[in-house]
């Protein structure tokens, strides 16, 4: 679905990827993990295409129509639409404009991009309803400014619950299970694993192995200054989380 | 329009009028020309050249045909004035009583701009909500302007006890260039409740110049929502005087300026009494080359304890050659009061524009949905249905066509 070859990507000037290569298929699930500072969140930000980064090399091809086309030609809302989803690490607060509105607008323009009828504000509602239930959020949520106020949990929620409205095909979850107690972590593992399906995949970028006991990922990357130095299968993720990241740093270094 | 122009308007209209009054009117226009749009207060004016703008206007008279019929909304009663004619004096509105005014209103003491405004003075109207009388439905008084010109009405609102309504003053030019130059003393007796819209909205090429006095008694409540939508050149004094306990006041402003608008806001929050609250809440949204003043003034009086009285003043800057200059100006005479103020100038938020787009949103309708987000602070404060509705629907309606922030989901720009 997505192939990304010798990526290489700066912010103000810093190399921050220097030369990424990854691929992954329709109904995977990949994790990657790595320490602080290793380039993760700009991995996922870069695919969204986040104005910041300037892409220096490399390619990214991604799955349109059954062909592959370079996504980094397409801005940050076409690739939304093409079924890219980017959950933020800290989602923003937008005073002003209501969470309701923010989801239809955004519902409505991925339908027009796909060719799918709009949907009018009750048959939307309706539409609404049954997701905010998996998530167990409360109606209240639609009236409120998009994430102004929101718990920590409640705004990682609210990134779940968009995902949930705009069904995308490739899900790129940053760091989803910070600031979530142990409640809020379920209810968000499950809402993403109900929307895992054949079709789509999901690739999270997380520090902890933690989230990983919730949603099991096909393949763990580690990514250390800007590359993958090593992947394997879940059982990567149990081997960090027992004897951290610095057997692999010093064999790197070595 | 330029002293020859204004001359010449003044000589046609003189033709009209008893001898004496057309020699007062010179009189006054006389005594602008000597003056200008100097007062006493130096920095009353300190940011907005008036005159320089006056002068600017494009000044070509046209005539234009036009049918008063598709102005009618039928929800909403409204006084026409056509070139400054006054079409309809009496609307029949239970408990509304409304009539020509010839008479000059209570002014601020503008020497200049009073001295303009006595010389072009224009029919205005006096509008007096009867005691009891609650209305639904706003009022509205609509200038049409058909021809090239300086209009001059003066506004007399009264508001009796216990009543409450909505006023909203509203322009519609067609083509045309003007100066329009209003004063209007309001007079909320004790308990009645007004709310006050004022919407400045024109084509480029027109001068909008509004001075009002409000003066609000024992335990009535005013509201001013004004609204600077396009113009050359808005400016707006107002002076709101909380004069007994219980009376409170509140100013709040939106202004949107693109190209080479020219906004400015100057009020006066007049405490003279104890015992009164005000809130104020000025915001503005400034594109291309245009500038923004915001002036509020809040003025405590020594005897006028336990006042609680909030301003706030927020701008967001859309481009890098718009302008703002912010300043509020306590003046705190008693001891015992609440007074609190801030000032902010800021862009839009880059991480909110990414966070937009990276949900499918467009990079242009992304920054029209936060620019709205950003006014609707103000429109909200419009508590009438039917006239926060309408505002509503102006303000879109400029941020998505005037502003360079581009088009919306019903006609994709690609």
């Amino acid at each position: 679905m997505i192939e990304i070859k010798n990526l290489t990507a700066t912010v103000d000037g810093n190399e921050i990827l220097k030369g990424i290569n990854l691929t992954v298929k329709k109904g995977e699930v990949h994790a990657i993990m790595g320490p602080n500072g290793s380039g993760k969140s700009t991995l996922s930000k870069v695919i969204a295409g986040h104005p910041a980064y300037e892409v220096t090399g490399g390619e990214v091809n991604f799955e349109i129509n059954g062909k592959m086309k370079n996504l980094l030609e397409l801005d940050p809302a076409d690739r939304a639409k093409e079924g890219i989803f980017l959950g933020f690490q800290y989602p923003i607060e937008v005073p002003g404009v209501s969470n309701f509105t923010f989801l239809k607008e955004s519902f409505n323009q991925i339908c027009e991009a796909q060719g799918l009828e709009k949907m009018d504000d009750q048959a939307f509602l309706k539409h609404l309803r049954g997701k905010l239930k998996i998530l167990e959020m409360n109606e209240s949520f639609l009236e409120r400014s998009v994430n102004e106020g929101f718990s920590g949990g409640e705004k990682k929620k609210n990134e779940i619950l968009q995902m949930a409205i705009l069904n995308p095909r490739l899900s790129l979850l940053d760091e989803t299970d910070s600031g979530l107690d142990i409640d809020a972590l379920k209810i968000v593992s499950n809402g993403v694993n109900s929307l895992k399906s054949r079709f789509n995949a999901t690739i999270l970028v997380t520090h902890y192995q933690r989230l990983l006991d919730y949603i099991v990922p096909d393949y763990v990357h580690v990514l250390y200054k800007g590359k993958i130095i090593k992947s394997g299968d879940k059982s990567l993720a149990l081997e960090l989380e027992e004897k951290g990241y610095d057997w692999l740093i010093n064999g790197e270094k070595q | 329009m330029n002293s020859e122009v204004l001359s010449t308007i003044l000589e046609k209209r003189n033709a009209l009028f008893h001898p004496e009054e057309s020699l007062t009117r010179r009189q006054h226009l006389e005594k602008f020309f000597a003056s200008g749009f100097k007062v006493r207060d130096q920095d009353f004016y300190k940011f907005t050249n008036v005159s320089r703008f006056l002068e600017e206007l494009n000044y070509a008279p046209i005539n234009r045909a036009f049918d008063l019929n598709e102005m009618i909304d039928e929800n909403l009663p409204t006084l026409f004035f056509v070139d400054g004619d006054l079409q309809n004096p009496e609307l029949k509105i239970s408990g509304v009583k409304t009539s020509l005014l010839k008479e000059d209103v209570k002014a601020l003491n503008l020497d200049g701009a009073t001295h303009l405004h006595s010389a072009m003075k224009t029919d205005g109207v006096k509008i007096e909500i009867a005691k009891n009388t609650r209305l639904e439905s706003p009022i509205r008084i609509l200038n049409i302007f058909t021809k090239s010109g300086i209009w001059a009405p003066s506004y007399s609102i009264e508001c009796h006890p216990f009543s409450e309504a909505t006023i909203i003053e509203e322009n519609v030019s067609l083509e045309s260039s003007y100066a329009y130059f209003s004063q209007s003393y309001i007079k909320l007796h004790p308990t009645a409740k007004l709310e006050h819209i004022q919407i400045d909205d024109g084509l480029m090429d027109s001068v909008h110049h509004g001075s009002s006095i409000v003066d609000v008694l024992k335990d009535a409540t005013y509201r001013n929502v004004l609204l600077h939508v396009a113009g050359k050149l808005n400016r707006r004094n107002v002076e709101i005087n909380m004069k007994e306990a219980g009376a409170h006041g509140e100013s709040y402003n939106l202004y949107l300026s693109n190209g080479k608008e020219h906004s400015d806001i100057h009020t006066l929050i007049n405490h003279e009494a104890a015992d009164t609250t005000s809130d104020q809440l000025a915001k503005g949204i400034l594109d291309g080359e245009s500038r923004g003043v915001f002036t509020g003034r809040i003025h405590i009086h020594p005897h006028a304890q336990r006042v609680a009285a909030g301003q706030l003043n927020k701008n967001l800057l859309l481009s890098k050659k718009a302008q703002m200059h912010s300043q509020p100006q306590l003046e705190i005479f008693a001891d015992d009061v609440k007074c609190s103020h801030g000032s902010t100038t800021g862009q839009l938020s880059p991480e909110e524009v990414f966070y937009f787009e990276a949900r499918g949103i467009p990079r242009e309708k992304a920054r029209t949905l936060l620019a709205f987000g950003f006014g609707l602070e103000v429109v909200m404060k419009i508590q009438n249905e039917v006239a926060r509705d309408k505002v509503s629907a102006i303000v879109m309606e400029k941020l998505k066509t005037k502003f360079n922030l581009g088009g919306s989901h019903e006609h994709p720009d690609k």
